[in-house]
C-alpha cells in the first residue's frame, strides 16, 4: 500500500511537471491569439483539423508586438519574401495579408482560430491562394444517369489557368494557387454528393434550397476562406443556363445539364462563375458582352470555345482571363489593319474581303439588349486587365455582410429588336 | 422511263432537302415568331457548346414588369431587383425584372425587401 501511494504521488508529480508549462503556454497564447484553441482541445471539441500552435517567442525575439494583428509576432514576420517556418515567415509585419489574397498571414501560417488547417491544405502567406469546395448532384435528367462531380481533369484545367496567371507574388513567383475540395481525400474530404430529390436546385444562389444545402454541407469554419460551388443538373430554369454567381461573393452554381463529361465546358464554366465572385463581369468591368477585343472566359464569346491566341478573333480553346493588352475599338472608326492586337493582325470587320483603314461596324452584337448594355449601337470597347483587377475579398461575404456597389443598372424598358444575341461572324485575314 | 426517273430523283432530293431544311429551321421559325411578337431570342452559353447559335429560347416582357416586389417569388421572371445603387443588406423597394428570363444579365437581387447581392445569370 505504501509502495502504491509512493508510485501515485510520483506519477502526479511527473504529470504536474509536464502539464503546468503546457497550461501556462496555452493560456498565454490564447490571450495573444484571441482565443486560439490548442490542438489537444481542438480534438476534444471535435474541430475537424489539427492546427499548429503559434510558436513561442524565442529569447532572440526583440519585438514581441503584432503590429498588423495577424497573430504573427513582428519578430517572426521577417519581411524577406521567403517562408522558412512559423518563426521566420518572410511576411510583412505591417500587413496582415502580405500576399493580398484575402486570407490573413496568421491563418495561412498557423491555421485559423476555428481549427481550419490551412497550412496542411498547401496555403502560403507569400503566394495568392483561392479555395473552393464543390458539392454536386447525381441524376438522370435529360440523358443517362450521370454525376455532376467535377473530375480531376476538369479541375486541373482551370487550376493551370490560374497557375499561369500574370500575377506577381511576394515570394517572387507568378500565378495564383487554386486549392479545391471535391472530396478527393486527405484534408479535402468535405466536397460531397448532395442527395437531391430531382436533380434540380430550386431557386438560385441565395435561394432557400441553396442556403439549406450550404448549411448542411459546408463547414462553418470554411466561411470566410472558401468559395462554395453547388453543381446541380440545372436550377429552376428550363433555359439551359450554365450557372450563376455572386458578384464579389463566395457562392456560385455550375449547372451544365448533360455536358458533365466535357472537360473544357465544366472547367471553363467554373472559371467563369469564379470570375464573377472575383468581381469580373461579361465585359470585364462592364456588363457589355461579346466584345471581340476582350479576350476572356468571362465573355460569352470565349466562355466555351476558349480565348483567341493569335489575334484573329476566333476562339482557340485556351482557358484564360484577359490581360488587357488588346487595343481599343471605336465602332464608328475601325481600322481593319489593326484588328484587335494592332497591325499587322488585321480583321475584316465588315466582311467585304477588303482590309480597309476606316469602316463603321457594330462588331460585338446586333442585339438591342447588348447594345443597351454597351452604351449604344456604335460605341467604343476597351479591353480589361482581369488578372490585375480581381477582387479577393468576396470570401468575406459571409452571405450578406460584404458591402458592395453595383455598377450602372441598365433598364431595358425598350423592346429588343429583331436579332438574337450571339456574336456576329467575322472574316479575317 | 427517263421522265419517271427524274420525277423520283426530284422527289427524293426534295425529301432530303426538306428534312434537312426543316431540321435546321425549327429554331429559326421559333425565333422569327419570337421576334414578331416583340420577344428577344436568347442563346444561352451552354448551347454555344453545340455550335448551334440559333438554338435558344424566347424571352418576352412580363406582365408584371416593374411591379413593386419584396421577393423573387412575387415576380413571374423569378427576379425581384432594384434599379438604384444600393448596398447588400439594405432595405429597398424592389421591382420585378421585366424579362421572362434573366440569362445574360447581372442583377441586384432583393429578398424580403433586403438587397441580397448582385448575381450574374449565365
Amino acid at each position: 500500500m505504501k509502495k502504491l501511494l509512493s508510485l501515485l504521488s510520483k506519477s502526479l508529480l511527473i504529470v504536474l511537471i509536464f502539464a503546468l508549462p503546457i497550461f501556462s503556454y496555452s493560456t498565454a497564447y490564447a490571450q495573444l491569439n484571441q482565443g486560439y484553441i490548442p490542438p489537444i482541445l481542438s480534438l476534444l471539441l471535435d474541430v475537424d483539423s489539427v492546427v499548429s500552435p503559434p510558436p513561442p517567442p524565442p529569447p532572440s525575439c526583440l519585438d514581441t508586438n503584432d503590429n498588423d494583428n495577424d497573430r504573427l509576432l513582428n519578430c517572426f514576420e521577417t519581411n524577406t519574401g521567403v517562408f522558412v517556418d512559423a518563426q521566420n515567415t518572410g511576411t510583412n509585419p505591417n500587413s496582415n495579408d502580405t500576399d493580398g489574397d484575402g486570407i490573413k498571414d496568421g491563418d495561412e501560417v498557423l491555421g485559423t482560430l476555428a481549427g481550419l488547417n490551412l497550412p496542411a491544405m498547401g496555403l502560403s502567406p507569400l503566394r495568392k491562394n483561392i479555395l473552393l469546395e464543390y458539392d454536386w448532384f447525381d441524376d438522370s435528367n435529360d440523358c443517362s444517369a450521370h454525376s455532376h462531380r467535377p473530375t480531376a481533369a476538369q479541375i486541373n484545367r482551370f487550376v493551370s489557368a490560374f497557375a499561369n496567371a500574370p500575377v506577381n507574388n511576394p515570394d517572387g513567383t507568378t500565378g495564383i494557387t487554386v486549392i479545391n475540395d471535391y472530396g478527393q481525400g486527405g484534408v479535402f474530404n468535405r466536397g460531397n454528393l448532395i442527395n437531391d430529390a430531382n436533380g434540380v436546385l430550386s431557386g438560385g444562389v441565395g435561394g432557400s434550397e441553396f442556403l439549406n444545402y450550404k448549411a448542411a454541407h459546408f463547414d462553418a469554419n470554411r466561411s470566410g476562406y472558401f468559395h462554395y460551388v453547388i453543381l446541380p443538373h440545372r436550377y429552376n430554369t428550363t433555359s439551359g443556363s450554365s450557372g450563376q454567381a455572386e458578384i464579389i461573393g463566395d457562392d456560385m452554381i455550375v449547372s451544365l445539364q448533360c455536358f458533365v463529361n466535357s472537360t473544357s465546358a465544366v472547367a471553363n464554366t467554373i472559371m467563369h462563375e469564379l470570375g464573377h465572385n472575383l468581381n469580373l463581369r461579361h465585359g470585364g468591368n462592364t456588363n457589355c458582352n461579346y466584345k471581340p477585343n476582350y479576350n476572356s472566359v468571362m465573355s460569352y464569346r470565349y466562355q466555351f470555345p476558349g480565348v483567341d491566341t493569335n489575334c484573329d478573333v476566333v476562339p482557340d480553346g485556351v482557358l484564360d482571363y484577359s490581360d488587357g493588352s488588346n487595343i481599343t475599338l471605336n465602332e464608328s472608326n475601325l481600322n481593319e489593319n489593326n484588328g484587335v492586337c494592332g497591325a499587322p493582325s488585321s480583321v475584316d470587320w465588315n466582311g467585304n474581303n477588303v482590309i480597309q483603314s476606316l469602316v463603321s461596324v457594330d462588331v460585338n452584337s446586333d442585339d438591342d439588349f447588348q447594345n443597351s448594355q454597351c452604351g449604344g449601337v456604335l460605341t467604343t470597347y476597351s479591353d480589361f486587365d482581369d488578372w490585375a483587377n480581381i477582387v479577393f475579398s468576396g470570401i468575406a461575404d459571409a452571405d450578406g455582410v460584404t458591402l458592395f456597389n453595383p455598377i450602372e443598372i441598365v433598364s431595358c424598358s425598350n423592346h429588343p429588336g429583331s436579332h438574337h444575341g450571339h456574336a456576329p461572324h467575322f472574316r479575317f485575314k | 422511263m427517263i421522265r419517271g426517273f427524274f420525277v423520283i430523283s426530284f422527289y427524293l432530293i426534295g425529301s432530303i432537302c426538306s428534312v434537312a431544311y426543316s431540321g435546321a429551321s425549327i429554331d429559326s421559325q421559333e425565333k422569327a415568331e419570337c421576334e414578331k411578337n416583340k420577344g428577344r431570342w436568347v442563346t444561352p452559353p451552354s448551347q454555344i457548346l453545340n455550335r448551334e447559335v440559333d438554338i435558344g429560347f424566347c424571352v418576352f416582357t412580363t406582365d408584371d414588369a416593374g411591379k413593386v416586389c419584396e421577393s423573387s417569388q412575387q415576380c413571374s421572371s423569378g427576379v425581384c431587383t432594384s434599379a438604384t445603387v444600393v448596398k447588400r443588406g439594405e432595405k429597398v423597394v424592389g421591382e420585378c425584372f421585366e424579362w421572362s428570363n434573366p440569362i445574360g444579365h447581372c442583377l441586384v437581387t432583393v429578398e424580403n425587401g433586403i438587397v441580397t447581392g448582385e448575381i450574374c445569370f449565365d
